[in-house]
């Protein structure tokens, strides 16, 4: 509990670094606001194209995308997920859809390169089903193998997000979003309580951290005015 | 901006640290019998019950008990159903009940296996009389002394 707490201490303080670093960009001339995009980003999540190409039996993958308007950026992320974890005396299969939109405020919105400090929060929804197979021991009943299962479960959250995306070369971003995922409901009147939500994690967390590192490419739809 | 991109990898190490620290632990509070606890119907103190079987209706070849003596007994739940009907017969005669619940399964890791909860507990039918047969507590878990009590 205590490393939770010294955790969100040190997350705290980086973001109000990270802030500050933001707001101590030299003054420049009043900027003239202006509301039409200048390029959709699209990106996709590295660590979960990783994590499938290293676990068996996973197959992930996540793709985002942004557009700005003035200092804000319009949201929508993507996922899939199908995932089977298997032990000695069980199976347990995972598969389903997400999505996530939302807003980021971007403290650089005056950045020649359009980089992006960011805040902001998502909307997040999954729908996924699950099928557990395992085996069962007890001293009367004997043991005996037992499916349980679960179609078209739907469940929803909220995400309060900080990041940054940077440019590398060209049309080429490298950028992490951080994530905090609360107020999760899932639809579920089963007798099998679903063990994984696919976009939040482990359903049994009433708050759960989350972390993408995006590979995106820019799109320019337009010259920034400044 | 350059200055800024050590910080993805900084709070990179951070998020994953965190992750670390929300894996559940192995720890199971559910438990999968009904206890029954017998008392003197004049002092309410536990009495013992001389036995000469106890099983599940339907299950009449496997007795869960036979031949002995109780203060108080734990009697198997079914988690492939959600009610159970068990026989008494003791020195006091041959009696039935019933008992209602909800059963709820969750995975706690893949390591760690299943957890089955059984919840409101409820009595369904029954042949003792109706003074005599309590509802003590609704839960099944570890810590609960006594589900049942039986006066007699």
């Amino acid at each position: 509990m205590k490393l939770k707490q010294m955790f969100k201490y040190f997350f705290s303080l980086g973001l109000i670094g990270l802030s500050l670093l933001a707001f101590a960009q030299e003054p420049v001339e009043e900027e003239k606001k202006s509301f039409v995009p200048t390029g959709l980003r699209i990106g996709v999540d590295l660590i979960g194209a990783g994590q499938t190409f290293l676990e068996e039996n996973r197959s992930e993958i996540e793709l985002s995308m942004d557009v700005d308007l003035y200092r804000y950026f319009f949201n929508l992320e993507l996922g899939s997920i199908d995932r089977t974890q298997i032990s000695r005396d069980l199976s347990y299969q995972n598969q389903g859809f997400y999505y996530r939109a939302g807003i980021d405020i971007n403290f650089l919105h005056k950045d020649p390169d359009k980089s992006a400090l960011f805040v902001g929060f998502r909307y997040a929804s999954a729908t996924f089903d699950d099928q557990l197979d395992t085996r069962i021991t007890n001293d009367f009943f004997g043991d005996r193998m037992k499916s349980l299962s679960n179609d078209n479960l739907r469940a929803q959250w909220g995400e309060l997000t900080a990041g940054l995306k940077v440019k590398l070369w060209k049309m080429i971003w490298m950028g992490y979003t951080a994530r905090f995922k609360f107020g999760l409901t899932v639809n579920n009147d089963s007798d099998l309580t679903p063990h994984e939500v696919p976009g939040y994690g482990l359903a049994q967390e009433e708050t759960y951290w989350g972390f993408d590192y995006f590979l995106l490419f820019r799109l320019r739809v337009r010259n920034d005015q400044k | 901006m350059k200055k800024l991109i050590p910080f993805p990898y900084i709070v990179g190490i951070l998020f994953f640290a965190a992750s670390c620290l929300t894996d559940p632990d192995c720890i199971r509070i559910n438990d999968n019998v009904l206890k029954v606890a017998f008392l003197d119907e004049d002092d309410d103190r536990p009495d013992t019950l001389i036995v000469n079987s106890v099983y599940i209706l339907g299950l009449e070849d496997t007795p869960v008990f036979q031949d002995t003596s109780f203060v108080a007994m734990d009697l198997p739940l079914n988690l492939d159903s959600t009610s159970m009907t068990y026989v008494i017969n003791s020195v006091q005669g041959i009696d039935t009940f019933a008992v209602t619940y909800t059963v709820n399964n969750e995975l706690i890791t893949p390591e760690c296996g299943l957890t089955t909860s059984f919840n409101d507990l409820e009595f369904g039918e029954f042949t003792f009389d109706p003074d005599v047969l309590i509802l003590v507590d609704q839960r099944i878990l570890n810590e609960i002394e006594t589900n049942v009590q039986i006066l007699f």
